[in-house]
C-alpha cells in the first residue's frame, strides 16, 4: 500500500447505510428541530387557550398533551379503523360518510404496531407517522443527492420539507408521512434498478392514498427519458423495467376487491365520498377558478396555496428534471379535479420533488434560502396553532 | 436475437397481471352497486372511540 492510498483511507468519511455522519446530523437535526418546535408551540398554546372546536368524529375534548395534540379530524377515522376495521357505520352528523373513504395501509400499520407494542392506537399512530417521516427524510436526502450530486441541495430539500407550512401533518395521525416514505422509496428503488421491489412499494403507496397510483407516471416518464419513445415502447426489451408500472396498480385493485367483497361496491371509496363528503368531479381549471373567486375565503386561500406549490414545481422544468415536474403536474391535476378544497395544501406538500426544485434554485444563495426557510417556519407555526385548537382551517 | 428465459418469464408475469386487472375492472364496472345509495351504511350516534391512554 502506498502513502497516498493510506492517506485516502484515513480521509474517507465513515458511512452508515450510505450516509456520512454529517448527512445524518443534518437529517436528524431537521427532524428533531421541526418536531420539537411544533410540539412546544401546540402544547403551550393549548395550555393558555383551550381548544374550542370539535370534529363530528371527536368523542373526547382537546387537551394540552401528547398524543392528543396530533389527533384531530380524520385521525379519528384512522383510529376507529385501526381498532375496529372497516365498517359501514356512519354518523348522524355526516350521513353517508364511512371508513371506506380511507385507504387501508396506514390504519393497518397502526393496528400492527399497537398489537405488537401494546401501545394505544393514538400513540401507535403518532409513532408510525414520525418514524415514517424520519425514514422518508433519509430516502429523500439520498434521492436529492443522486439527482443533483450536491449535498447542499439535498440538505436544503430536507430542511424545507421539515418546516413546510402544514408540515406538522407528518407527525399527526394522518397518512401523509407513510405516503411520503412509500412514494420516495419507490422512486429511489426504481432509480437503482430494483424494479420488482419498486413496484411492490408503489403498490403499497397506491393502497395508502388515492394519488399513489400516479407513481406509474413517474415510472413511465423515467423509462421514456432513459430510452426515448421507440425504446420505451419496445416492452419486450428489458421487460423488468416495465414491471413496476404493472405491479403498482395492484394496491388499488386489492382495495377495490376488498370493498367489492364486503359491500358489493368495488368503488365504495368514491360512493362514500360522494354521499358523505359531497365530493364531485369537474374540470380542474373550473374548480381552480371557482375556489379562487368564490365567497369562501378559506377555499380561496387553500387553492391559492396549492397554486403557489404548483408555481414552485415550475423550478423542475429543466432538461434533467422534467420527469419530476410531470409527476407533480398530474398530481395537481388530480387534486384540482375534486370540488373539495379542504386539504389542498396538505395534498401538495407530499409532492417532495417541489422542494428539490426549490433547493436547486436556493441552495447556494444564503439570503434567499434563509428568507424562504423563515417564511416556511412562520407559516408552519401559525398553521400548527390553528391545528392545535382544532380550527377547521386545517383539516 | 432470441429473448432470454428471464425476459419471457417477466413478460408472462406482466401479461397475467394486466389480464387479471382488466378482467377485475370489467367485473367491477358491471357488478358494483353504490352501497350508500343502496342503504347499506348503518347510522350510529357516534363512532366508538376510546380516550387516549
Amino acid at each position: 500500500m502506498t502513502a497516498s492510498s493510506d492517506l485516502a483511507a484515513v480521509r474517507a468519511p465513515v458511512r452508515i447505510a450510505g450516509f456520512t455522519v454529517s448527512d445524518i446530523t443534518v437529517i436528524v437535526g431537521c427532524f428533531v428541530a421541526s418536531r420539537v418546535l411544533l410540539t412546544v408551540v401546540g402544547i403551550l398554546l393549548l395550555q393558555s387557550h383551550p381548544g374550542t372546536y370539535n370534529s363530528p368524529m371527536q368523542t373526547y375534548p382537546i387537551e394540552a398533551s401528547l398524543p392528543n395534540l396530533y389527533v384531530r379530524w380524520d385521525s379519528f377515522w384512522y383510529l376507529q379503523m385501526a381498532q375496529h376495521g372497516y365498517s359501514v357505520l356512519t354518523t348522524l352528523l355526516q350521513p353517508g360518510a364511512t371508513s371506506y373513504a380511507f385507504y387501508p395501509v396506514y390504519p393497518a400499520l397502526i393496528w400492527l404496531v399497537s398489537t405488537i407494542s401494546g401501545l394505544s392506537a393514538e400513540w401507535s399512530g403518532v409513532l408510525v407517522s414520525n418514524t415514517s417521516f424520519l425514514a422518508a427524510l433519509f430516502v429523500i436526502f439520498a434521492l436529492a443527492e443522486q439527482w443533483s450530486a450536491d449535498k447542499a441541495i439535498a440538505g436544503l430539500t430536507v430542511a424545507l420539507l421539515s418546516f413546510v407550512p402544514e408540515g406538522f401533518i407528518f407527525s399527526a395521525v394522518y397518512t401523509e408521512s407513510i405516503f411520503l416514505l412509500l412514494a420516495s422509496s419507490a422512486m429511489l428503488l426504481y432509480e437503482r434498478k430494483q424494479n420488482a421491489l419498486a413496484g411492490i412499494v408503489a403498490a403499497l403507496a397506491a393502497a395508502s392514498r388515492s394519488n399513489g397510483i400516479l407513481l406509474v407516471v413517474y415510472f413511465g416518464f423515467t423509462l421514456l427519458r432513459e430510452r426515448g419513445l421507440p425504446g420505451a415502447l419496445r416492452f419486450w426489451e428489458q421487460p423488468e423495467r416495465h414491471l413496476p408500472i404493472v405491479i403498482a396498480p395492484l394496491g388499488l385493485f386489492a382495495f377495490w376487491w376488498f370493498a367489492m367483497l364486503t359491500t358489493g361496491d368495488a368503488f365504495a371509496q368514491k360512493s362514500t365520498m360522494v354521499h358523505g363528503w359531497h365530493w364531485a368531479v369537474d374540470l380542474p381549471w373550473k374548480n381552480v377558478i371557482h375556489h379562487l373567486t368564490g365567497p369562501d375565503a378559506r377555499s380561496s386561500v387553500l387553492m391559492g396555496s396549492s397554486l403557489v406549490a404548483f408555481a414552485a414545481s415550475l423550478t423542475l422544468l429543466r432538461r434533467d428534471a422534467w420527469v419530476l415536474f410531470a409527476y407533480c403536474l398530474v398530481n395537481f391535476l388530480l387534486f384540482w379535479t375534486g370540488n373539495l378544497s379542504n386539504s389542498l395544501l396538505r395534498y401538495s406538500i407530499v409532492l417532495f420533488p417541489i422542494f428539490f426544485g426549490l433547493s436547486r434554485v436556493l441552495a447556494h444563495r444564503l439570503v434567499p434560502a434563509a428568507l424562504v426557510l423563515f417564511a416556511f417556519i412562520g407559516l408552519d407555526v401559525l398553521l400548527m396553532a390553528l391545528w392545535a385548537v382544532g380550527h377547521p382551517f386545517v383539516l | 436475437m432470441s429473448m432470454s428465459r428471464k425476459a419471457i418469464a417477466v413478460l408472462s408475469i406482466e401479461a397475467c397481471l394486466l389480464l387479471l386487472m382488466a378482467g377485475s375492472y370489467i367485473y367491477f364496472v358491471r357488478e358494483s352497486r353504490d352501497f350508500v345509495a343502496a342503504g347499506r351504511p348503518i347510522p350510529a350516534i357516534s363512532i366508538l372511540h376510546n380516550r387516549p391512554r
